[in-house]
């Protein structure tokens, strides 16, 4: 999921110069489980911020409250009364959700408490990994499930680069090179035909290269209907 | 719910806390004047026997709480069941002030002090939950040792010396083992384990046969405790883990000749191998050389891996001075008794030669785990074996989870002069643990709320006893009879869904506010 | 009261508490300076907790549990230290002395060298500039 970090407490302190009352908000949904802004980690930013507040005489207020999913409008109408009475609002919640609050009340100054970071997997407790790049034209059914785009440095398409070194990356040693991986899976799953085939170049308009992306499911979408069942025009 | 109003009982132990009656007076009064007390009594010191009771009958009205204030730690006393009677255990907090007792001090400050102290555990008790202990006998009478070597033999019998019905599986045939009260399961490959502490089951196949065996504590002995075992006896050669070579370097002394060999078991006729983190053993190496720990620094391997990045590596160190010797299967390396050194056949002369061998450093786990232990035993309660063995510091004799004993190889790797006193360590905590035959369960200590679980998996992931299961509404739970109470999973919530009935957040926070003065 | 040294010790009941027994009958004194609020595992406590203290009024934070290859239960030690040195990264950021918290690991027989640690601990605190809040945190 959406994984984040907390940005550092002195930078949070310095957006909250002259303001008054604070409210935090987190998320419960990935900052949470990310362990980087549910209700755990805005009880910390308040506790740090108080220090700070105490010890340079800033007379902040903190409210605290989450969330259950802070990219959605109608978990954020409901605590509508807290923004408004705040004169500052730290989100902890990743880009999205500071976004949504922005956009609903855009008269309110919404901070971000978090750096989004990337789409990532909890390999163990406390580790996420990148594993996914949002690059909008899945290949993973030609590479044995995975991703050349966001495991390889180079998001190579047709096998290694020169710089794989006994299974690793000559980026970091840290990381597994992907296409030996992908070479190791494909043997397991007796599909080494697939290493043969030769890919075309990806079309990288579909991912953010392209623009600001947006899916619209026609067949979702409610129409709006005076009441008498006509379709009003919009 | 009585207000939580605390009962603040302070016994008179003039003989061991130093003050005088006047003192613990005023320390009464203090104590009487706070709106959180509902009473402040002095009673007799609980030491002597006579008075005890008194304390059990103490009248006390509007309190389901109570501070016993001593000078001396209650269980040098005697079990603690002298507390009022109308108290809940969970509900008392026994203060030994004698912890806090300064001497040359006034005994004005010393007062003060107490009374924060006592001003403190009040505070705390105020919030605290009850809890009902409950006691759970072992269903097993039995213990168990796993492993196959002498280290395993000696340890069963020990155990089974103390009237402990042993069993002891073990992989070899152990024909001669012989001892009261112990049953030697040889021949034996062991599948399975599974149970709660006091209930384990062992599966285990022998010729063929597949059984199960019962046991209230397993002893694991680590396979790999045979390197010792091929080391000769008396080889004077000191044996260094590749993977605490840091550890080993930051202490060790000058010697002749250090050599880095790619396998352990190329000492053993064993046809597993053991690849060598490349990286790692010549990094070492090098550090050796330049750091000159030895006059003789050598790699013995089958093959050295010096492609790529790795080339880099081999250049530096050999460049150092550190001498790679090439060997192969069947002409292995031998460690020789009298003198240290190792006798290799060396591929590119030809020759067969001696290398100064005081030290050998040698990989003896690539992985940090055993492919033994994950795919032979599957921990209790699914436990994961994986991640509990990463760590390079896992404990002496540790125990994952109450009841498993792990020594040698089995706990991390160590250094082999300590595997003994970790056997004697782990026999006596096995012993202390059989002896005890039960175990209390302390009712739901951590409680969750459903509502705000997020199911993110780290207090399943956390808790060391695997009290934390996901229910069938896929939201966290924990098992009443296996939360130990320690708290883990309570801080590593990101959810705060999590609250520790022995320990809750208000009484902590009430505790420090009142113990750095904060008024409430 | 307000001019002495406060330092607020989170103390595991397992064999930080030992330790500290084990001193007092041994005839050596706790510092002065030292509250001990005493929990069932050094891992149960939390980051907020340990800057809440601070706030409180404390002028350190001590975190007192077992070794770490020996914690009583199992990573209690372990994921207390990566808390302390959490915090730590958070009151340098700050401008807070890092070195106002502690993570302190004793054995349950290392009573005299635990209170040397906390002696030492203690005069390191006291070197440090007195932390002054301007207003009283609610």
């Amino acid at each position: 999921m959406i994984r984040a970090e907390r940005k550092p407490v002195s930078e949070i302190a310095r957006m909250l110069t002259g303001k008054k009352n604070v409210l935090v908000v987190g998320c419960k949904t990935c900052v949470a489980i990310g362990h980087a802004g549910g209700e755990k980690e805005v009880s910390e930013l308040i506790s740090a911020l108080k220090i700070v507040s105490a010890r340079d005489g800033h007379g902040w207020k903190f409210e605290q409250t989450v969330v259950e999913r802070q990219c959605e409008k109608e978990w954020v109408r409901p605590i509508e009364d807290k923004i408004v009475s705040a004169d500052a609002v730290v989100s902890l919640a990743c880009g999205l959700g500071a976004q949504t609050i922005a956009d609903m009340y855009p008269a309110k100054q919404v901070y971000p408490g978090v750096n989004t970071m990337f789409l990532g997997v909890p390999e163990e407790q406390g580790v996420f990994v990148e594993k996914c790049l949002a690059c909008g034209e899945c290949v993973m059914f030609e590479t044995g499930g995975i991703c050349p785009v966001a495991r390889c440095a180079k998001s190579m398409r047709n096998g290694a680069c020169g710089g794989s070194a006994d299974g690793k990356c000559e980026v970091n040693l840290d990381t597994d090179c992907a296409w030996y991986m992908i070479y190791e899976r494909l043997k397991l799953q007796g599909r080494l035909d697939l290493i043969m085939k030769i890919s075309e170049p990806k079309d990288w308009a579909k991912s953010h290269a392209g623009g600001r992306r947006k899916i619209v499911r026609k067949d979702l979408l409610i129409q709006p209907t005076d009441r008498t069942g006509t379709e009003v025009k919009k | 719910m009585s207000g939580n109003k605390v009962c603040m009982i302070l016994s008179d132990c003039q003989g061991c806390s130093g003050l005088c009656r006047d003192d613990l007076d005023r320390l009464t009064a203090a104590l009487k004047a706070d709106a959180k007390s509902a009473h402040a009594v002095v009673v007799k010191a609980p030491c002597i026997k006579e008075f005890r009771k008194e304390l059990r009958d103490l009248p006390i009205e509007g309190c389901d709480r109570a501070v016993v204030a001593m000078w001396c730690h209650p269980e040098q006393i005697g079990p603690v069941n002298w507390l009022p009677k109308k108290i809940s255990p969970s509900l008392v907090d026994v203060v030994d002030l004698s912890v806090y007792t300064t001497k040359g001090v006034a005994c004005a400050t010393q007062v003060e002090k107490y009374l924060r102290i006592l001003r403190a555990s009040a505070a705390g008790l105020s919030h605290a939950e009850h809890i009902k202990d409950r006691k759970i006998p072992y269903a097993s009478k039995s213990a168990i040792v796993i492993g196959s070597n002498d280290r395993a033999v000696e340890a069963a019998k020990a155990i089974a010396a103390k009237g402990i019905h042993t069993k002891l599986i073990s992989m070899m045939p152990l024909p001669s083992t012989k001892a009261d009260h112990l049953e030697v399961i040889d021949e034996s490959i062991t599948d399975g384990l599974k149970g709660i502490p006091g209930d384990f089951k062992v599966a285990y196949t022998r010729k063929g046969q597949k059984k199960e065996a019962d046991a209230a504590s397993i002893l694991l002995v680590s396979e790999r405790c045979l390197i010792k075992m091929n080391l000769p006896k008396d080889s004077k050669a000191r044996l260094v883990p590749l993977e605490q070579f840091n550890s080993y370097s930051a202490g060790g002394s000058r010697v002749n000749g250090m050599v880095f060999l790619d396998d352990i078991l190329t000492l053993t006729t064993s046809a597993d191998q053991v690849t060598p983190a490349w990286h790692t053993l010549l990094e070492a190496a090098k550090t050796a050389a330049v750091t000159k720990m030895a006059d003789y620094v050598s790699v013995l391997a089958r093959d050295v891996k010096a492609a790529g990045l790795l080339e880099m590596l081999w250049k530096e160190a050999a460049d150092a001075g550190v001498k790679f010797i090439r060997y192969d299967d069947k002409s292995r390396p031998k460690i020789n008794k009298e003198e240290t050194t190792i006798t290799v056949k060396d591929l590119v002369l030809g020759d067969t030669i001696d290398i100064p061998a005081d030290v050998i450093v040698a990989p003896v786990t690539s992985r940090p785990w055993e492919p033994v232990f994950i795919e032979r035993l599957s921990m209790p309660s699914d436990w994961d074996l994986k991640s509990r063995l990463r760590g390079p510091q896992r404990g002496t004799a540790q125990s994952p989870c109450d009841g498993i004993f792990l020594i040698g190889y089995a706990g991390f790797n160590k250094l082999l002069d300590i595997a003994e006193p970790e056997m004697d360590s782990a026999v006596s905590q096995m012993l202390a643990f059989m002896l005890k035959g039960h175990h209390i369960a302390r009712g739901a200590v951590a409680v969750i709320d459903e509502g705000k679980c997020s199911a993110c998996l780290t207090c399943v992931r956390t808790c060391p006893y695997r009290a934390a299961i996901m229910n069938e509404r896929w939201k966290a739970e924990i098992v009443a009879d296996k939360c130990a109470g320690c708290g883990n999973c309570v801080a590593v919530c990101p959810s705060v869904a999590i609250d520790l009935k022995n320990s809750t957040r208000p009484a902590i926070k009430a505790q420090v506010a009142a113990s750095t003065g904060v008024m409430q | 009261m307000n001019d002495k040294l406060k330092i607020v010790a989170f103390v595991c009941e397992n064999h930080a508490m030992s330790a500290i027994r084990a001193a007092s009958t041994a005839g050596e004194s706790l510092p002065e300076s030292i509250r001990i609020i005493e929990v069932p595992c050094t891992g149960r406590i939390e980051t907020p907790q340990l800057l809440d203290a601070i706030g409180d009024g404390a002028d350190a934070v001590a975190v007192i549990g077992c070794l770490e290859e020996n914690c009583y239960h199992d990573v209690g030690s372990m994921l207390a230290r990566g808390r302390v040195n959490r915090i730590k990264d958070i009151m340098k950021d700050i401008s807070l002395e890092p070195e106002r918290i502690e993570m302190i690991n004793s054995a349950s027989v290392s009573g005299a060298m635990l209170m040397m640690k906390l002696r030492q601990f203690e005069s390191r605190v006291a070197a440090m500039p007195v932390l002054v809040l301007k207003e009283a945190i609610k």
